[in-house]
C-alpha cells in the first residue's frame, strides 16, 4: 500500500499458465503463455504467448522460429543479459514477465564454444503499469511508439538481429553478444505535444514511451574459484539519439532524446550446506552505470551505483520450505533502501504458496523538482506491499 | 620394551589393495555406452511419513573425462522441467549446470553447493553424481569371502570425510555403505538393493535398482528406485552441454 490515497492498490488477479511440448525425431514443437484475468484493475488483464517456437536440430545445428524468450544474464538482480524481451511492467509477479520476441534463432555448436545468431522479426512493446498499479508513475500512459526518425515513429525500417558467441573455458564461462535492435528497456517517457485546444489539466495530457533503435555490446563471465561463482557482466547501450518532440506546459515545444551509457555488473555467490542438511546461497551483486553523470545516471533505471545482498535458505525439508532475503541500497547518496523478503512452501504435489513483502523506501523527492519523482526507485516511493501467491499445477 | 610391542602388534596383509578394489569396480562398470531411466525418490521423515518425487535420467558414458548426465525433474509439478546437467570430472570438482524453467535460465552451480541436499532427500548431490575414481584415496579394511571393505577418502571438496563402502566380490558393485561427516562421526548408511543384471554386447552388468539412504542422526531417509532402466543406450555427446538444456 502506499501512503497515498489516491494510490492504494489491492488486487487479486487469476492467472492460467499453459505448456505444450511435442517431439518429432529433429522436430520439436513448444507453446507457452499465460492469460491473467484481474478483478479490480482490468488494465492488469494480459495475455502472453512467451514461448511458441518449431524447433529444427540435427548434429551441431539448432533452429528455433517463431516467439522465444531470451535470458542470458548470469546475474540474479542486476541482469544486464535479459534486455532483449520487452516486458509486461504492469504485473505484479514475484518473476519477471517477458514477452515473447518473434524471432529465428540459429546456434551451431563446436566443441567448447557456439555462435548464435537471432533474426528479429519484430520487437513488441512492454505493456505499462497504469495509473492505479504501484508499479506505474501514477499516470496513465499511452501506448509506446518506436521512433524511426527524428520525430517520426513507425515499424522498424532496419534489420533487427542479435549475434553471440559464448565460449566454455576450463573453469570460467565467456559470453560475447552484439545486438541492433529497437530498444524496450529504457523508454523516453514524454508528454506528447497537445492536439488542438490548450489542456486545462493533467489529465488532458498524454504521456507516451518512446523507444529507438540502439546497437548494444554485451560481455560476460564467470567462474569458479575458491569453490565460489564469480561474476562480471558489462553492457554498452550506444543509441540512435533520435530525437522526440514533448511538451513542457502551461505551453513550451522541447526535444528530448536518450542518453548512451555503459553498464557493469559484478556478482559474487557461495553456497553453504549446514549440518542440519539445510542449504543456503549467499549473493552479493554491486552494478553502476558508465559513462553518465550520477544524475543523469537516475533517469536510466532504478539502479545507478548499488549494492545487493542476499541470502537464499532451503529447509530440504518435505514441504520444501524456502526463505529468501534481498536488502538493495544505493552506495552514491544512500537515500534509497529496497528489501524483500519471501518464503514459499509446496503445500503437495499441486499446490504451491508464496509470500513476498517488499519495503522501498527513498528520500523525498524534491518538490521543486517534478522529474525527480521519476527517478531511480522513487517512482514506487513507499510503495510497501505483501504478494501473496497461491499456484495450482495441474 | 616398546619395540618388541610393536613387533607383536597383528598386521593386516591383503591380497589386494584398496585401489586394486576399486579399480576393479570401475573397469567392470565401463563399456556401457550410456543409460535412461525413470527414477522415484520416496523421501521419509523421522516421523515415518512419504512423499515421492520422480525423475527422468540418461547417462552418457565417458571414459576418458568423466561420465555426463541429465536428470530432468517430472514430479513435483512445480520444478517439472527443471534439468540438472551434471559432467563427473576424472580427479577435479563436478561441473553443474541447472535449467529452470520458470525464468527460462541455464545456471551454473558452484562445486561449494555439490554436497547439498538433493531435492531434499538423504542424497546429496555428489551422491547422485556418481564416484570417479581417482577422486579418492582407498585403504582396503576388511577383506572375507564374499565382500570387500573399502575406506574412500576424498581429495577434493567434499561433504565427507570418508565413505566405507562393502563391495560385492561376484558382482563388483558396492552392496552398502557408511558415509562420515567432517567430524569423521557416522552421517548415513546406504544399502542398495533389487539387483539386476543387463546385456551391453558381450559384456553383463550389474546394477542396484533400489537405494536406501538412511541418515542416523536426523533418523530420516531416502530411497531411489529405478523403473525402466535401459543400459547400452547411445545417446550424442552433443546433447549434454548445458546449451541443450533449454
Amino acid at each position: 500500500m502506499d501512503d497515498e490515497e489516491d494510490n492504494n492498490d489491492y488486487q487479486v488477479s487469476n492467472l492460467l499458465r499453459a505448456n505444450i511440448e511435442l517431439e518429432e525425431d529433429i522436430f520439436s514443437l513448444k507453446v507457452a503463455g499465460y492469460v491473467r484475468e484481474a478483478y479490480f484493475d482490468k488494465d492488469r488483464n494480459f495475455s502472453n504467448l512467451e514461448e511458441a517456437f518449431i524447433k529444427y536440430e540435427k548434429g551441431n545445428f539448432t533452429a528455433l522460429l517463431g516467439n522465444q524468450v531470451y535470458n542470458w544474464t548470469i546475474m540474479e538482480v542486476f541482469t544486464l543479459g535479459d534486455n532483449y524481451n520487452a516486458r509486461n511492467l504492469a504485473a505484479s509477479s514475484s518473476d519477471t514477465e517477458r514477452l515473447g520476441l518473434p524471432s529465428l534463432n540459429m546456434r551451431y555448436e563446436f566443441e567448447e564454444s557456439f555462435i548464435q545468431f537471432v533474426s528479429i522479426f519484430q520487437t513488441p512493446a512492454s505493456h505499462f503499469a497504469q495509473k492505479r498499479n504501484r508499479l506505474g508513475i501514477q499516470f496513465d500512459l499511452q501506448d509506446p511508439e518506436f521512433l524511426i526518425d527524428n520525430n517520426e515513429t513507425g515499424d522498424a525500417d532496419f534489420t533487427q538481429y542479435i549475434f553471440r558467441f559464448k565460449k566454455f573455458f576450463d573453469n570460467f564461462e565467456f559470453d560475447f553478444h552484439y545486438a541492433r535492435k529497437f530498444d524496450t528497456a529504457y523508454p523516453i517517457i514524454v508528454i506528447d505535444k497537445p492536439q488542438g485546444v490548450s489542456p486545462s489539466s493533467v489529465d488532458d495530457l498524454d504521456i507516451r514511451p518512446y523507444y529507438q533503435p540502439v546497437k548494444q555490446t554485451y560481455i560476460s563471465l564467470q567462474g569458479e574459484f575458491w569453490e565460489s561463482l564469480l561474476k562480471f557482466e558489462y553492457l554498452k547501450v550506444d543509441f540512435d539519439n533520435l530525437e522526440v518532440e514533448f511538451f513542457v506546459p502551461p505551453n513550451t515545444l522541447n526535444q528530448a532524446t536518450q542518453l548512451d551509457f555503459q553498464k557493469v555488473t559484478l556478482g559474487y555467490e557461495k553456497a553453504h550446506d549446514y549440518k542440519n542438511n539445510h542449504s543456503a546461497t549467499f549473493l552479493v551483486e554491486y552494478t553502476t552505470v558508465l559513462g553518465v553523470t550520477y544524475e543523469e545516471a537516475r533517469t536510466l533505471g532504478a539502479f545507478q551505483r548499488d549494492i545487493m545482498l542476499g541470502y537464499r535458505h532451503n529447509f530440504n525439508d518435505f514441504k520444501s520450505h524456502q526463505l529468501q532475503f534481498a536488502l538493495i541500497t544505493d552506495l552514491q547518496e544512500y537515500d534509497e533502501t529496497a528489501f524483500s523478503m519471501k518464503h514459499s512452501m509446496r503445500a503437495n504435489n499441486y499446490w504451491t504458496i508464496e509470500t513476498t513483502l517488499s519495503v522501498i523506501e527513498t528520500a523525498k523527492p524534491d518538490s521543486d523538482n517534478l522529474a525527480e519523482s521519476y527517478y531511480g526507485l522513487k517512482p514506487i516511493r513507499e510503495s510497501d506491499n505483501i504478494l501473496f501467491n497461491v499456484i495450482r499445477f495441474f | 620394551m616398546k619395540l618388541f610391542s610393536f613387533l607383536l602388534l597383528p598386521t593386516l596383509v591383503f591380497a589386494i589393495t584398496g585401489r586394486e578394489v576399486m579399480e576393479k569396480v570401475d573397469k567392470s562398470g565401463e563399456g556401457f555406452v550410456g543409460s535412461s531411466s525413470e527414477m522415484t525418490l520416496v523421501l521419509i521423515n523421522a516421523q515415518g511419513e512419504e512423499i515421492e518425487r520422480v525423475m527422468e535420467s540418461k547417462v552418457f558414458e565417458n571414459n576418458e573425462e568423466g561420465n555426463k548426465s541429465i536428470t530432468e525433474f517430472v514430479e513435483p509439478l512445480d520444478v517439472k522441467g527443471t534439468k540438472l546437467l551434471t559432467w563427473s570430472q576424472k580427479s577435479d570438482n563436478n561441473k553443474q549446470w541447472l535449467y529452470l524453467p520458470r525464468f527460462k535460465k541455464i545456471k551454473k552451480i558452484s562445486s561449494s553447493g555439490q554436497s547439498g541436499s538433493f531435492m531434499g532427500s538423504e542424497f546429496s548431490y555428489e551422491d547422485i553424481a556418481g564416484n570417479e575414481l581417482d577422486k579418492y584415496e582407498y585403504k582396503l579394511l576388511k577383506e572375507d569371502e564374499s565382500t570387500w571393505t573399502v575406506e574412500a577418502r576424498p581429495k577434493n571438496e567434499s561433504g565427507y570425510s570418508k565413505i566405507i563402502s562393502t563391495i560385492d566380490k561376484k558382482k563388483l558393485i558396492p552392496i552398502k555403505a557408511e558415509y562420515f561427516n567432517k567430524r569423521e562421526e557416522l552421517l548415513k548408511k546406504s544399502v542398495m538393493d533389487k539387483f539386476k543384471s543387463y546385456q551391453v554386447g558381450k559384456k553383463s552388468f550389474t546394477y542396484a535398482n533400489y537405494i536406501k539412504m538412511d541418515n542416523v542422526q536426523t533418523k530420516k531417509a531416502s530411497i531411489i528406485q529405478w523403473k525402466d532402466r535401459k543400459i547400452g543406450v547411445k545417446h550424442k555427446e552433443n546433447d549434454f552441454k548445458s546449451t541443450k538444456l533449454k
